[in-house]
């Protein structure tokens, strides 16, 4: 799957005035999952020990069942679990609805994944670049 | 205490009332068989005509738009999401419209008839279809009466189309009020469902109490006031509203209080019964008065004898002697007190129960389900606290006169005996002040002891507060007052009234 950008900025005031970021569609959805997809997809690439279940197809005629929705919550957290929880990450909250804030929540660790991993990736050393007894400065 | 999620007092509350009030055929519900042209996997076809006339939940859904993230959407459970109704499977489009019109229709093995049909849409979500068309049939398929609404804008829809012997009932929907929905009815109903929500309602108070020591029997009372500019409750219209209003017909009430104005969640406060309505303001509004079964009570008791019972045979008799059907609740400490049975000729059955419960050292009041509730006034778990946050006026305290002597004079004008039963506390030096009591069903002296202890206590507050409607008649509750006393107390009177936004005017008593 492809990453498309989370949406990490709803507020009170969009569900005030009924903005799009105030509503959670099915597109929404499909987004979070394939974000989960992705970064399990990326992590599995880099030999961590992933296994997650998502659904993409999200329509609106589907429903949001809550055992789904938690699925959703289980796999944020078990990305998190098997690579690293950024500090500051939010909490994500089990409970029998969604508002503003969870859905920044589960956005927001599936963003701060992402950024650890692309630090990661971006400080990999190629091979042929250094040898052993080298002196390297580690940023 | 009623149950209540949201927080009662929130720093920002949205409040709102309902008031709904039925003349349904129910043997039409019972006959029907429902089919429809298509069903969403969590509809529950079975339930649009099982008489309960609203949604259980807001249930989230991904319909474009629709699922709101201020927390008041529940997730659906894949099997069991409480009263549902019929969900169309089908979704309507960008302008709301059904490439095929959903359809909803009941058969009866029997003729029915019913002054009106009612639909009642999804009142939790307040979504609803827009246009439909109602048409009823009879055993050989013909077309007896048809309304076609055209721009309906309620979740509750009234056809004020009475038909006779009918067999087959289709209502047809063709455009939801907002594109991308599925049609959702919670229950058809075959008759009529009236109801006053914020919309058409100025002014609502809703009085209920409850006498310390019995000396009364107060009713319970709802006087609800409604916006009139249409002239649509135009009392003199023979096809008006008020066609329907009858005396003893029941208005259900609920007030609704929440953080936002989507998470409001209502409490039932009760059921009342027609007893008058006027026109005010030069018809600008109308205003509807309803009371509890007590202010019906007041037809003559002519069952009293010598002898004694208990207190659940006399309240039994009392009521099948009225003929109305008051169902009651009474626990067995209480029920099976003894009393006298001689209650006097020609005293009403009001006056009938008002002596039943202060001779058998109780209270009684109409409660939220309309039942006939005694109870022993007694401090009990505080469920609520009034200070600072919720009263808009410090606690006003009030000291009763002092007693220091009971006498209860008991009078069995059929055993033509009179026996006096005296408590006192009076100390030497002081001068006695007896409260004098006549009541023939005393049966002992512990009467004239509880009597005492009941006047013994006499600090008595007044609170204007903003109200919780969750909290009823002889719930316990702290009060914060200027002195720091910070007492609990029984809640004896509550007055809501909204008009707007809610407050209420209470009254509590110290309790024993």
């Amino acid at each position: 799957m492809p990453w498309t950008e989370p949406i990490i900025d709803r507020t009170f005031a969009d569900v005030i005035n009924g903005t799009s970021k105030g509503y959670i569609n099915a597109s929404d959805l499909n987004r979070i999952e394939g974000n989960c997809e992705y970064l399990a997809d990326k992590l599995t690439e880099y030999g961590y020990r992933i296994s997650i279940s998502t659904k993409t197809d999200w329509t609106m005629q589907d429903f949001p069942y809550r055992s789904e929705i938690d699925r959703i919550r289980d796999n944020v957290n078990a990305l998190i679990n098997a690579y690293y929880k950024m500090q500051g990450s939010p909490d994500i909250r089990y409970w029998g609805s969604l508002d503003w804030r969870d859905a920044n929540s589960l956005e927001q660790n599936i963003k701060n994944i992402d950024i650890l991993l692309q630090r990661m990736i971006a400080g990999f050393k190629r091979c042929g670049t250094f040898r052993s007894g080298q002196e390297v400065v580690l940023l | 205490m009623l149950s209540l999620v949201q927080n009662p007092y929130s720093p920002e509350r949205w409040s709102a009332v309902r008031v709904v009030f039925q003349l349904v055929d129910v043997d039409a519900a019972e006959d029907a068989t429902p089919t429809a042209t298509s069903e969403a996997e969590i509809s529950k076809l079975e339930q649009t005509h099982n008489r309960v006339v609203e949604m259980e939940k807001r249930l989230a859904t991904l319909e474009q738009n629709y699922f709101l993230l201020d927390g008041s959407f529940l997730l659906p459970d894949e099997t069991d999401n409480g009263e549902v109704g019929w969900w169309s499977g089908e979704i309507s489009d960008s302008n709301g419209n059904f490439d095929i019109p959903q359809a909803l229709e009941f058969v009866f093995s029997e003729p029915q008839s019913s002054i009106g049909f009612t639909v009642i849409f999804d009142d939790k979500a307040e979504e609803y279809a827009s246009n439909f068309k109602i048409e009823v049939f009879d055993a050989s398929d013909e077309l007896l009466a048809e309304d076609n609404v055209v721009g309906n804008t309620s979740a509750h829809y009234i056809s004020e189309t009475p038909v006779d012997g009918y067999r087959r009932v289709k209502i047809t929907f063709i455009k939801t009020a907002v594109p991308f929905r599925r049609v959702r009815v919670c229950e058809v109903i075959f008759g009529i469902v009236q109801v006053f929500s914020g919309k058409d309602v100025t002014q609502l108070k809703l009085l209920q109490q409850v006498s310390v020591g019995m000396e009364s029997l107060p009713s319970n009372e709802l006087t609800v006031t409604l916006e009139n500019l249409s002239r649509r409750y135009n009392m003199a219209n023979p096809q008006g509203i008020y066609k329907y209003l009858q005396d003893g017909q029941p208005l259900d009430v609920k007030i609704g209080v929440g953080e936002s104005q989507n998470s409001i969640e209502y409490v039932n406060a009760g059921r009342y019964y027609y007893t008058s309505s006027k026109a005010q303001d030069s018809s600008m509004t109308a205003q509807i008065i309803a009371n509890d079964w007590l202010y019906f009570l007041e037809g003559k008791c002519q069952i009293g004898t010598t002898g004694t019972w208990t207190v659940d045979e006399a309240v039994a008799a009392v009521i099948a002697d009225s003929g109305l059907p008051i169902t009651t609740n009474i626990p067995s400490s209480i029920g099976n007190r003894v009393i006298n049975k001689c209650i006097p000729q020609d005293t009403t059955h009001r006056e009938a129960l008002r002596m039943i419960a202060q001779a058998s050292m109780s209270a009684c009041f109409f409660n939220r389900d309309d039942e006939l509730e005694f109870v022993d006034l007694a401090l009990g778990d505080v469920v609520d606290e009034l200070g600072n946050s919720n009263l808009y006026e410090p606690a006003e305290i009030s000291v009763s006169d002092p007693i220091n002597t009971v006498k209860i004079t008991v009078r069995d004008e059929y055993a033509q005996t009179e026996t006096v039963y005296t408590a006192t506390n009076k100390k030497l030096d002081e001068t006695e002040k007896v409260k004098p009591i006549n009541n023939p069903l005393v049966a002992n002296q512990d009467v004239a002891e509880w009597l005492l202890s009941v006047y013994q206590k006499r600090i008595y507050y007044d609170l204007r507060e903003r109200g919780n409607p969750a909290r009823e008649i002889a719930d316990t509750v702290r009060i914060y007052d200027v002195y720091g006393e910070n007492r609990n107390a029984i809640i004896t009177k509550q007055e809501y009234i909204y008009d707007g936004a809610l407050r209420a005017n209470s009254e509590a008593w110290e309790g024993l």
